[in-house]
C-alpha cells in the first residue's frame, strides 16, 4: 500500500494530516491471487 | 497554562498544563469530537464528511511548538522553562464503534505506516529529542473519549523513565559488549514459558520481570532501533503480532480489553543506536476479569511494584487465547 499525504492548517493554526492509502500493484496481484 | 518546573529531588521535569482541565470529557455519542464533520452537522476536529486515518495537533496540549511565557519564575534550585514540544492525536479509523481487534489487517499496517512518518517527522525537528507514540485505551486507564485513537509526545528532552532504560542499556552495553534487550530476549526465548506469540520479526511476551498481571512486551526480534529502519516486511510482521495480541486481550476476559501502550525507540539524539531497541509495552489494569491494579502506597510512594502473580502463568493464559495463530488478514 502506497501512502499519500495531505497536511492542512486548521483555522487556529494547528497542524493536521490527512493520510491515504493506495493499493500497489503487490496488493492487485495479491488480491487477483486470492479471488482464483 | 503549561510550563516545566524541575525537581531537583528526583532530577525530573514536571509539565504544568492547567488548561487541559477544561479539555472535553466523555462527550455524548453524537458530539464526538473525533468523528468526521457530517453535512449540516457540527464542525468537529476533522471537518471532512470522511477519513481514513488523520494525525492532529491537540487542541489541549501539554508540550506546545509555540510555548508561551512560563507563569512563575524558577529560582537556582527549581529553574522553570517553557514547555516546548508538539503533542499530536492519531486517529485510528473514522468508525466511533469501531473495536480495532476487528478490524483487518491492512487497517494495522496502515497505522503502523502513520506511525513511522510521524516518528520520521517529528523526529527531524531540532527542539525534539525524544517522540513517544502511545494509547491510552478504557476508561479505567482514564480515557476522555471513547473513539479509537492514540496520542504522540514529542518531547524537548528524554523522559524519565526512558532516560532510565537508556542509561541501563548503554552500561549493559558497555560492560558485557551486546545489547540489553537483544539479551533478555535471548533469554526468554530460551526459556519459551514466557512466549504468547511469535513471527519472523517480532516476539510478544510477559517479562519475567513484569510489574502487571498482562503487561505484555513486544521486541523486535533483531537489534531494530525505531520506525525509521521499518520496511514493508516489518511492517507487516507488527501489524500481525499487534492484531494477534490485541485479539488475545478482547477474548481473554469476554470485553474490549483496556490498557497503556507505549511505545519506545531510539531518541531523536546521535549516538544512541547501539543501546536503543525497538519494543512495545503494555500494562493493562486488569489483573483479573473483575479486579484492577491500582499504583498504591509501594508502587507510588516507593516506585517497587507489586505483581500478585507469576508471570509464566499469565503467559500460559494468554498462550491459550484464542486467536492460536498470528492474524494474517
Amino acid at each position: 500500500m502506497k501512502m499519500k499525504k495531505e497536511e492542512v492548517k486548521k483555522d487556529d493554526g494547528r497542524l493536521m494530516y490527512y493520510y491515504t492509502f493506495e493499493e500497489d500493484e503487490e496488493d492487485k496481484s495479491k488480491k487477483k491471487e486470492e479471488n482464483k | 497554562m503549561s510550563e516545566m518546573r524541575w525537581n531537583p529531588i528526583l532530577k525530573e521535569w514536571l509539565i504544568t498544563a492547567t488548561h487541559r482541565q477544561d479539555r472535553t470529557f466523555n462527550p455524548p455519542e453524537d458530539y464526538c469530537p473525533l468523528c468526521p464533520t457530517e453535512p449540516g452537522g457540527f464542525e468537529t476536529e476533522v471537518p471532512r464528511p470522511d477519513y481514513d486515518l488523520v494525525v492532529f495537533e491537540n487542541k489541549f496540549p501539554s508540550l506546545e511548538r509555540a510555548p508561551r511565557e512560563p507563569v512563575v519564575e524558577g529560582t537556582e534550585l527549581t529553574p522553570v522553562t517553557d514547555s516546548k514540544g508538539i503533542c499530536e492525536v492519531v486517529l485510528f479509523t473514522s468508525d466511533h464503534e469501531g473495536v480495532m481487534s476487528e478490524k483487518p489487517l491492512s487497517r494495522f499496517i496502515k497505522l503502523i505506516k502513520v506511525w513511522k512518518d510521524r516518528y520520521e517527522d517529528l523526529s527531524s525537528k531540532e527542539f525534539i529529542d525524544y517522540v513517544y507514540i502511545f494509547e491510552n485505551k478504557g476508561e479505567e486507564v482514564g480515557v476522555t473519549l471513547s473513539h479509537p485513537h492514540g496520542q504522540i509526545y514529542a518531547y524537548p528532552d528524554i523522559p524519565p523513565l526512558i532516560e532510565k532504560e537508556l542509561n541501563n542499556s548503554k552500561e549493559h552495553l558497555e560492560k558485557e559488549g551486546s545489547c540489553l534487550y537483544c539479551d533478555v530476549l535471548k533469554q526468554e526465548i530460551e526459556q519459551e514459558e514466557s512466549i504468547i506469540v511469535q513471527n519472523d520479526s517480532f516476539t510478544a511476551l510477559i517479562p519475567f520481570f513484569a510489574r502487571y498481571a498482562y503487561e505484555v512486551n513486544i521486541y523486535a526480534n533483531e537489534h531494530i532501533t525505531s520506525f525509521a529502519e521499518f520496511n514493508e516486511k516489518l511492517i507487516k510482521d507488527l501489524a500481525g503480532v499487534l492484531k494477534t495480541l490485541i485479539k488475545k486481550y478482547d477474548n481473554l476476559f469476554g470485553f474490549e480489553f483496556p490498557y497503556i501502550m507505549a511505545i519506545h525507540q531510539k531518541p531523536a539524539v546521535e549516538g544512541t543506536e547501539d543501546y536503543s531497541h525497538f519494543h512495545i509495552e503494555f500494562y493493562p489494569p486488569y489483573r483479573t476479569k473483575d479486579k484492577l491494579k491500582y499504583l498504591a502506597g509501594s508502587e507510588s510512594g516507593a516506585g517497587a511494584f507489586i505483581n500478585g502473580s507469576l508471570p509464566e502463568e499469565k503467559a500460559e493464559e494468554l498462550r491459550n487465547t484464542e486467536p492460536f495463530e498470528i492474524c494474517e488478514e
